[in-house]
């Protein structure tokens, strides 16, 4: 009977909230796939004549500064924020899980000595490097991604680390390694077909902070180089002109928003349904 | 309690040795040449000038050298000279590392005041209208940027009310009112930010404490329920929520990024992506030893105030 | 008639509302504890004995509530009482003392501290009074150097002088009722006796009633003066102790002595160690009959009806058809 009460509240929660979640998370990859087709306008064509007007006829959610069309450069945006998080956690993931793996087989002073260095690298606040690299290597996508994702594969490593160890001294991973199992097959055996529900759920919390953390170097210049569209961008520079109209800096903003909302919710569920005993 | 304060001490400049290798390493090993920069393109051509240049910067010694020169330097007060402006870059940290302490202390008082009663009400109230009202708010915030936060408070009190400035500094010494009115909006965006952190680890902590049996024999004493969690149950819960600010007090730095870039808020955060976008070597070494300094002061103190409230962790073996 | 009881039972139901269902594991609940006098309620886990206890203190919470019966204190009917009535009485006429005593005291606060507030709560003193008369306490439940321990935490202590602190906070205010839900089975054995000991000692010395919940025989012949009988949810056998062990008459309770291993007897290679066949029945699962007709030697056909409880003789209760002409 006794069932841990965050998962009896969140049930509550979880049915709308996913729903909803989910249907935010559809649009938005719907918008980021179909951005070309869909998007009615060019978001790169610029019209001084029609710079920051609310929404009309022909330009349904108003413009930016450039006079671009804010609904498809919000579409595109929504592209390049998902890919560019998407990407980095992909890497975060290849980097960080093997590299947690490995220091669960090799042990010793070695393992110790660098899960330490990965805790305090988790713990550090990991934006200020992200903006000194950046500064150094110059704009673009590459780089952006590449140090987005070298950003948080500490914490890819630590959760497999510590998986990987609990599988390796369960009693038939003990009994296969006795009888002499070399680790590659033990790591396919057993190691990662056990761990994928724990990579999941840390895939999704990453995610979210990749996005917002692509979001605040955008914000400040640092990440997707302009005109690509990108909605922290776009915040930093509508966030100049609120004065003349605040309705376009708090379209991205929503965007923004509601899409890291449903990926912390639905990270949330996968966490109850599929980690009951683990809660963060 | 006092073996508890050198084991942390021990730790915190452990952290500070790594953290400083890592500042180091990461602006060292970078492409780009910082001489060349500085001279810009003309000069930059002529290798001769260079050269000279990089000896004088002591860039051109090797690179452990560098760093023991360094972390020497360090412990003098030195931490060089900005290669933009030939100010030395303490003075510069000095005026700036209050300003976003105040900001991040401000946020963090922020981030308690709202979060810890919300935290309370949901754990409390669990299954009733307020519990569920305080979980959703709690979850809100954790997920809304700090942007979206710091721009709508923007819009709602600067530009709609008009009661707030919606950026700039002045010192306090100044004029104090127009201070604090400047420090109110950054510092709700980040309270805001990092008040789901606290409301969620409130919930979680309360709600498990107050199940345990000490909150049963303190009814069984004859407390009343709300007595009973407030006096027995909340002080026993706050440990970990403690524990988590301590850990993601880099979130809280992190924050800092944006607002002072949304406010205009001249603090660390906002020096070193100035000195980043002109490759100020020295002033990029000396914000990021700052911060990280500031990082692992608040995580030390924050181990101290665990320490104070709960005795086991002090009897803890590290 | 009230008088001469510390505590009259009649009827007790408490329910818990899961999402399976309604799980009732105190189900109409009957019995009686003189004033002064020592009751042990006997049940294997799962029986409600704890239940039964905490109902008792008033301190069930949702999605648990006491469904009906009533619960007389000394002639009050604590059922019929408001919250805050009920926290002066908690502590003061009724004390309760729990199983496992690291997890019942505050971690983070000193013992001495922990015993004074059960005195500042309701007794108007200052608290330097009430920290005397909580070291007073620790010396009365036999901790040495009380001043010194009475600043430990406790963890600091060993478990058996953590269920002595229990004890004095019991105690501090000379309730009318202490109960006591298995205080001794997480102690070691060698620390047990002495805590049983002291517990009947100090429970002399205030003349308060003691209700020991346990599983274990060996303490209820030590002690009881009346045993209750509890399984699955209801009270299938009352009796005074010396009656009960003598000629027990409900066939649970003969399995439940039977079950004791007893060391005196000769050793011989046939004999198994005597056990009762089964588990008990999950709270969910009570249809009509006799609930423990599943594991009874003795079952027959009457028994597929709820056996209604009888009288015997006088001052013992049996639910049980084979007392039934």
């Amino acid at each position: 009977m006794a069932r841990a009460p965050s998962i009896v509240a969140s049930r509550r929660l979880s049915s709308t909230a996913v729903t909803f979640s989910g249907t935010i998370l559809v649009v938005m990859l719907l918008a980021a796939l179909l951005a070309d087709l869909i998007g009615p306008h060019d978001p790169l064509s610029i019209d001084p004549n029609r710079i920051l007007e609310s929404p009309t006829r022909t330009f349904w959610l108003g413009t930016d500064e450039l006079g671009r069309d804010l609904l498809s450069r919000l579409m595109h945006g929504a592209r390049v924020s998902l890919a560019v998080a998407i990407s980095a956690v992909a890497i975060a993931a290849v980097v960080g899980v093997p590299l947690g793996i490995t220091l669960a087989y090799v042990g010793g002073r070695v393992e110790t000595l660098a899960m330490r260095v990965v805790d305090v690298f988790v713990s550090l606040p990991e934006i200020f490097i992200a903006i000194v690299v950046l500064a150094f290597a110059g704009g673009g996508m590459t780089p952006l991604i590449a140090t987005i994702g070298l950003l948080y594969f500490p914490q890819f490593a630590r959760v497999s680390h510590s998986m990987a160890r609990s599988i390796l001294v369960r009693d038939h991973v003990l009994a296969s390694r006795s009888l002499g199992a070399g680790p590659l097959w033990i790591v396919r055996k057993e190691v990662v077909i056990n761990m994928y529900s724990v990579i999941a759920v840390q895939a999704s919390f990453t995610l979210s902070f990749a996005m917002l953390t692509e979001a605040g170097l955008s914000f400040l210049g640092l990440g997707v180089p302009a005109p690509t569209p990108s909605w922290g961008q776009m915040i930093g520079t509508l966030k100049d002109y609120i004065y003349i109209n605040a309705w376009p800096v708090v379209l991205p903003s929503i965007a923004l928003f509601a899409t890291v909302l449903a990926v912390n919710v639905l990270g949330d569920c996968l966490q109850d349904r599929l980690n009951p005993e683990l809660r963060r | 309690m006092f073996a508890y304060l050198r084991r942390r001490l021990a730790a915190a400049a452990l952290t500070l040795l790594l953290a400083s290798l890592v500042v180091f390493a990461s602006i060292h090993f970078l492409p780009g040449d910082p001489v060349v920069i500085l001279l810009g393109e003309q000069i930059g051509g002529d290798p001769a000038v260079v050269e000279a240049m990089r000896h004088q910067l002591g860039l051109d010694r090797p690179v452990h050298e560098q760093f023991v020169v360094w972390i020497g330097n360090i412990f003098d007060g030195d931490l060089g000279r900005s290669i933009r402006t030939g100010e030395p870059v303490m003075i510069d940290l000095l005026v700036r590392v209050p300003r976003s302490l105040e900001l991040i202390v401000a946020g963090l008082f922020v981030a308690v005041l709202l979060g810890v009663p919300l935290g309370v009400i949901s754990a409390r109230e669990r299954g009733r209208p307020a519990g569920t009202i305080a979980s959703i708010a709690a979850v809100a915030g954790f997920s809304a940027p700090v942007f979206v936060t710091g721009i709508l408070l923007v819009i709602v009190f600067s530009l709609w009310l008009e009661l707030l400035p919606s950026s700039g500094y002045v010192a306090f010494s100044d004029d104090p009112l127009l201070h604090l009115s400047c420090l109110v909006l950054p510092a709700t965006a980040i309270g805001v930010a990092f008040m789901g952190v606290v409301a969620r680890m409130t919930r979680a902590s309360l709600s498990d404490t107050m199940r345990r049996d000490f909150v049963r024999l303190a009814r069984a004493k004859g407390l009343s329920r709300e007595l009973a969690i407030r006096r027995h149950a909340l002080p026993n819960a706050l440990v970990p929520v403690i524990a988590i600010v301590g850990i993601r007090a880099g979130n809280l730095l992190g924050g800092t990024v944006i607002v002072e870039a949304l406010f205009d808020w001249p603090g660390l955060s906002s020096l070193l992506v100035s000195a980043s976008f002109s490759r100020d070597y020295p002033v990029m070494q000396g914000t990021l030893i700052a911060i990280f300094v500031i990082f692992i002061v608040i995580s030390f103190l924050m181990d101290l105030c665990q320490g104070l409230i709960d005795p086991r962790v002090r009897d803890r073996d590290r | 008639m009230t008088a001469r009881q510390a505590l009259v039972v009649e009827d007790l139901v408490t329910v818990f509302d899961t999402p399976e269902g309604e799980i009732r594991p105190v189900d109409g609940v009957s019995f009686t504890i003189p004033k002064g006098g020592i009751v042990c309620l006997v049940g294997e886990s799962g029986s409600g004995k704890s239940v039964t206890a905490l109902s008792l203190m008033r301190l069930i919470d949702p999605p648990g509530r006491i469904a009906a019966g009533r619960i007389q204190l000394g002639g009050i009917d604590l059922l019929t009482l408001t919250e805050s009535e009920m926290n002066h009485i908690r502590g003061r006429n009724l004390a309760m003392i729990f199983q496992e005593p690291l997890t019942a005291l505050n971690p983070s606060r000193r013992v001495g501290g922990q015993i004074a507030e059960v005195l500042r709560i309701h007794r108007s003193v200052s608290r330097r009074q009430a920290m005397r008369h909580a070291v007073d306490l620790l010396e009365k439940v036999g901790i040495p150097d009380p001043a010194v321990r009475a600043r430990a935490y406790p963890h600091q202590l060993s478990g058996g002088m953590r269920q002595r602190v229990m004890i004095a906070i019991a105690c501090a205010c000379d309730p009318d009722l202490i109960l006591a839900d298995e205080p001794t089975t997480a102690l070691d054995v060698t620390v047990q006796a002495q805590v049983l000991r002291l517990l009947v000692d100090m429970q002399e010395r205030t003349g308060s009633a003691l209700l020991f919940i346990t599983h274990d025989l060996g303490v209820v012949a030590e002690i009881a003066d009346r045993v209750v009988v509890l399984y699955a949810g209801q009270v299938v056998e009352e009796a005074e102790a010396a009656r009960l062990f003598d000629s027990p008459a409900h066939p649970y309770t003969e399995a439940l002595i039977a079950s004791v291993p007893d060391v005196d007897a000769p050793r011989s290679p046939k004999r198994r160690l005597a056990s009762i066949d089964g588990t008990v029945p999950l709270l969910t699962e009570s249809g009509p009959g006799c609930r423990f007709r599943d594991r009874c030697p003795k079952a027959h056909a009457r028994c597929q009806a709820d056996p209604p409880l009888v009288e015997p003789e006088a001052g013992r209760k049996v639910r049980c058809w084979l007392h039934v002409s």
